[in-house]
């Protein structure tokens, strides 16, 4: 007889509760018309209207890529486009209608500012309904604002970096993004400030059948270093959503940035995300992601090492469940001599879940002295479900010290009856494993998103199958 | 007349991101391959071996099957249909040959393509070795495209050497394909070494405790592209693979390696192991690895690792620290990477033959 | 016989359809230290897992009764919750669990009462002080990336934190330098009292310098061969096994 663990699916009850579908102006589709309309909406200057209209029309020459998931079920001619929630931009709480506001405090995001962040950005739908940044870093001229207020505010700042680091030719959801993108965060940190504690943006998307674009821009100058919390998560309807964010950082010389992420969208919904960080001289990025949500992800955060000793980590996990296609890792490009990249992937994959690990790591001719690890580890919980591991190394220089190492397989019966004889029973034994194998992403995450990441892989095991 | 190849050739089993271009490589001119007979003999000791099993000379009558697309469907297609030359074997069943096979084949201007066709069938606990050893004459543009099919019927041990040492003009496409039946092995030997242009493909069904061990050495210098895939399906239960490639890549010479563990649901209990080594010499080379981890079934264990840079300073320190300079260091290290695959081949002239290539295309003679 | 604290009778055992133990007789009374010796490969290891009910090996016949209970069909938490510890010869690693969640998780299963962590954190430090163990210990992962000795010390640390009544060590002597032999065995005397029993499963003679053995058991090729008491110590260090591997070849 052998045994079979039973680990719980993600528990999204607290995730699920939908608010009714209200809503201050919407479009549907996508054309011209409806990228003119949202640009009229908010105001924008002309050059990013044109750049909205340039991006459509890449959008419509691009191709779906050949590779990875399925992602044939999402209509995105009839995707809601842009949802504007029936508020406007609040600086305090009390000013946020009370349902929209009720959402963000089951979601603990009030109580988490206060306790433990230096910010908090909070976006519902299409639209930034709450953003604040503690007093001290306004002063030392941190700037943390909704994106939309930013291309107003600080115009030259944002049109300099606004997507060239990911440019909408980059693939086809990218141009997507660059046409209809709406809300997301600007935060630029000046030379020398360390941003001690975290900022956090939370995404909610809450509209049925909806598209989120967020776009999230980062800067950290010189010397100056930077946590950045993102959440997501949205209620589950029967149509299927599109979330098709971007993320361009700017980690300058010797500037620290790390960019977490606990993604846990809802099962319709289809993420096709796109992350990427340019780092320059002795800067480090660092990722930590954890994928426990939605229908199909295709997420690979990119690190493109552009100075001498530049650094990147990434530290992912991803949980994939009852029909989950969860396809996710990363991609490092060495560009510069010197530079260094470490990957630690794991992967959990149960009732019929599908986790895939893609990325990659290309070192260019002219980067020597170059330094890089891989580590994939993926756990199979039954044989319903598949971990595919498709890494590539792209090795273009000598002088480089490359190691890659992927293992796969199941809860090993030995360290079952090891924990058990020590009192501890199957069950247990089995969820103190999986807990351990995750464990590494937990620690690197700040107290209280590691327990929601635990509650997330809540274990609920079962007995014994024949 | 001649056959134009322009397909391209050893698509991944499964895609990846596009601007990498590894999905599969893409001819960077078309290829013409005559279609004539080959004029030598290219069975060294067919006296000694023909008591024992069924041979005959030539492609097989009758097709079989293919497991895949081989290097490509355009090539596999190709040697199904125009083979110039090739052996059909039977081993009967029980029947050990102890002496291996040896079929060399050699191109030069006359004969300046081989187009082979070979299928082995082991029949129940047999055990046969053979040997495949391609070279080409100096200056020779010459193509080589080969299948070779293997039928491992159940407790059976086939064993395959191939080598590869054309020189710089010529092209090597070739395609294995073994079907490993309950408790029967089937070893692979492969050494590319030569060819401006070196292409391989393995694949095998492994069915129930079936086991299949790969031994993959290449050499790269000059402007050599090698691009060896090895996809190995595990099917039955208990079956196991493991798969060791070491690699020397110098000048400009690029290499694509693809290998990929494939454990189908059901194959409980199975295991898999893939390692490449490869010693980069010089900045200008180009070293892809895709080593593809594919599993729909919980209780497996499978693992790769890959590593790849120059050769350890300590090493070389060491080495220095005796009274070897750099070449000789270089030319000893090169050795010890390998040395374990080369001291597996049943020929003692011919792994004389390959030390010798190896050094000499070291030294950039 | 008066108290019946561990009988093995007649028990047989197969791993994977062969036979490793063939017909082993044992008791072992409360208070009592047992020695067992063997060749490699003789079956002490398999005695040790089958006590604690490993599912891999297959009793075909025979009892195990602990304090009158029969433990043929019950689970290893079951069997530790009743008492029963095994020092793994080879201790397993779990990435990811730290030792101090790991031991204060096993504590309240076995005991069945909660426990705060200070109060436990405080019996934890007690028992590693005891062993040399510097205090970080408690926060890496359970025997992940340990040394063979830190491993070892780490099961007698299980050992002195649970508090079994039956102790089994699986070679927990190997592999350990003199100072680290003598820290175990005074673990091992720490533990040690009329409450409760411990069998020694060993080669060497050094931790029998601190720990007196009441009784030394031969175990060659599935069956206890010879027992005796502490002299028996002293024969097998002159002679060897191979004379009485000679002898048991008999039947
Ligand atoms: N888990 C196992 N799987 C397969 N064989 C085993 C296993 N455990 C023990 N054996 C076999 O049982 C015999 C006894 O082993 P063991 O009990 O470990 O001996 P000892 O501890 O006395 O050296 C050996 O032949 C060993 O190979
Ligand atoms: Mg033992």
């Amino acid at each position: 007889m052998r045994k079979k663990t039973q680990v719980a699916d993600v528990n999204r009850s607290l995730y699920d509760i939908k608010d009714k579908f209200e809503y201050s102006f919407k479009t549907d589709g996508l054309n011209e018309d409806v990228i003119r309309e949202i640009s009229a909406q908010k105001n924008e200057p002309d050059w990013m209207l044109e750049f909205r209209l340039k991006s459509l029309g890449i959008y419509h020459k691009l191709d779906v890529p050949p590779w990875g998931p399925d992602i044939s079920g999402l209509d995105i001619d009839n995707i809601i486009t842009y949802v504007k929630p029936k508020t406007d931009l609040n600086v305090t709480w009390d000013d946020v209608p009370e349902d929209i506001k009720n959402t963000f405090v089951r979601l603990g995001i009030p109580q988490a500012e206060h306790k433990y962040l230096a910010g908090v950005g909070a976006q519902y739908d299409s639209e930034v309904v709450y953003h604040s940044v503690q007093e001290n870093f306004r002063k030392q001229g941190v700037i943390y604002l909704d994106m939309d207020t930013a291309v107003k505010e600080y115009e030259d700042l944002v049109r300099k970096h606004f997507m060239k680091c990911v440019p909408p030719s980059d693939h086809k959801f990218a141009a997507l993004h660059g046409a209809v993108w709406s809300g997301g965060s600007f935060v630029y940190v000046p030379a020398g400030i360390k941003v001690e504690i975290p900022l956090q943006s939370y995404f909610r998307s809450n509209a049925p059948g909806a598209g989120q674009f967020e776009h999230t821009l980062i800067i950290v100058e010189e010397g100056a270093s930077l946590h950045f919390i993102e959440g997501c998560s949205a209620p589950k309807y029967s149509v299927n959503n599109l979330h098709a964010g971007c993320v361009e950082l700017y980690v300058k010389e010797g500037a620290f940035l790390r960019y977490s992420t606990i993604e846990n969208w809802s099962k319709n919904m289809y993420n096709l995300n796109t992350k990427r960080a340019i780092v320059e001289k002795n800067g480090t990025i660092e990722w930590i992601s954890g994928s426990f949500g939605s229908k199909v992800s295709m997420l690979y955060p990119m690190s493109i090492l552009k100075g001498e000793g530049a650094r990147s980590d990434y530290t992912g996990i991803t949980f994939a469940g009852e029909d989950q296609v969860l396809d996710t890792g990363t991609k490092v490009v060495h560009a510069a001599p010197y530079t260094t990249s470490n990957i630690n992937a794991k992967s959990i994959s149960k009732s019929g879940g599908v986790s895939v690990y893609r990325g990659v790591v290309r070192v260019l001719p002219n980067a020597h002295h170059v330094k890089s690890s891989i580590s994939c580890e993926s756990l199979m919980l039954d044989s319903d479900s598949r971990s595919d591991t498709i890494p590539v190394l792209d090795i273009n220089n000598d002088e480089v010290d490359i190691g890659h190492e992927a293992k796969i397989g199941r809860i090993s019966d030995e360290v079952i009856f090891y924990l058990m004889s020590r009192g501890i029973s199957e069950e247990e034994a089995r969820a103190m494993i999986v807990r351990g194998f995750a464990e590494p992403i937990a620690k690197e995450l700040p107290l209280e998103y590691a327990v929601e990441m635990n509650n997330l892989i809540r274990l609920e095991l079962e007995g014994t199958i024949g | 007349m001649s056959v134009v190849i322009n397909q391209p050739v050893n698509t991944l089993p499964v895609l990846t991101y596009r601007w990498l271009k590894l999905n599969e490589l893409k001819l960077s001119e078309p290829i013409g391959i005559p279609i004539k007979p080959y004029s030598k003999q290219f069975v060294a000791n067919l006296d000694a071996v023909k008591q024992m099993i069924e041979i005959d000379t030539g492609p097989p009558a009758a097709e079989i099957q293919v497991l895949g697309a081989g290097v490509s469907s355009q090539l596999t297609r190709l040697s199904q249909t125009s083979a110039n030359t090739g052996i059909q074997i039977i081993v009967p069943p029980n029947t050990v040959v102890e002496q291996p096979l040896e079929i060399a084949y050699r191109l030069d201007a006359d004969d300046c393509s081989v187009i082979d066709n070979n299928l082995i069938i082991a029949e129940a606990d047999s055990q046969i070795t053979l040997i495949f050893d391609y070279s080409s004459a100096p200056d020779a543009a010459v193509v080589h495209n080969g299948l070779t099919q293997i039928v491992a019927k159940s407790g059976s041990v086939v064993n395959i050497v191939k080598i590869q040492r054309m020189q710089d003009q010529a092209v090597h496409f070739d395609a294995v394909m073994a079907e490993i039946e309950p408790h029967a092995r089937v070893n692979l030997i492969q050494a590319e070494l030569g060819g401006k242009l070196a292409v391989t493909n393995y694949v095998t069904n492994l069915h129930q405790a079936a086991d299949t061990k790969i031994n993959s050495l290449y050499f790269g210098d000059q402007d050599r592209v090698i691009d060896v895939s090895y996809l190995m399906n595990h099917i039955g239960r208990h079956s196991t693979s493991q798969l060791t490639a070491r690699g020397v890549l110098k000048d400009r010479a690029r290499k694509a390696f693809k290998g990929t563990l494939d454990f189908k649901k059901g194959a409980s209990r199975a295991e898999g192991s893939e390692h490449e080594y490869v010693l980069l010499l010089d900045p200008t080379v180009k070293s892809d690895s895709v080593p593809l981890l594919l599993c729909g079934e919980e209780d497996v264990k499978g693992e790769h690792a890959a590593s790849c840079g120059k050769f350890d300073p300590d090493q070389l320190f060491y080495l220095m620290s005796r009274g070897f300079d750099k070449i000789q260091a270089t030319k000893l290290i090169v050795e010890a990477v390998f040395s374990p695959v080369i001291g597996e081949i049943p020929n003692d002239k011919l792994q004389t033959v390959i030390s010798e290539v190896i050094q000499r295309r070291l030294a950039g003679e | 016989m008066a108290e019946r604290f561990l009988v093995i009778k007649d028990l047989h055992v197969n791993v994977e359809d062969s036979p490793i133990l063939k017909g082993l007789n044992l008791e072992v009374g409360r208070g009592e230290v047992h020695v067992i010796m063997g060749p490699n490969g003789a079956g002490k290891s398999t005695l040790a897992n089958v006590l604690l009910g490993h599912p891999k090996y297959e009793v075909t016949a025979g009892t195990i009764e602990f304090e009158g209970k029969l433990l043929n069909d019950l689970k290893p938490d079951e069997r530790a919750k009743l008492g029963l510890f095994l020092s793994f010869q080879y201790p397993e690693e779990i990435p990811g669990v730290t030792m101090e969640n790991f031991l204060r998780m096993a504590k309240i299963a076995q005991t069945g009462e909660s426990i705060s962590i200070t109060k436990f954190n405080r019996i934890l430090r007690e028992k590693m002080d005891l062993l040399a163990m510097k205090p970080e210990y408690a926060s890496r992962y359970v025997n992940d990336g340990f040394s063979g000795g830190e491993k070892k010390k780490s099961e007698i640390l299980q050992m002195l934190v649970l508090e079994p009544k039956l102790a089994v060590l699986d070679e927990t002597d190997s592999g350990l330098d003199v100072d680290a032999v003598r820290v175990v065995a005074q673990g091992v005397k720490q533990y040690r009292s009329s409450e409760n029993a411990i069998v020694i499963i060993t080669h060497h003679s050094r931790i029998l310098e601190y720990i007196q053995p009441d009784y030394v058991h031969f175990l060659i090729d599935g069956r206890i061969a010879k027992s005796g008491g502490p002299e028996l110590i002293a024969e097998i260090e002159q002679s060897g096994f191979a004379a009485l591997q000679s002898q048991s070849g008999r039947a």
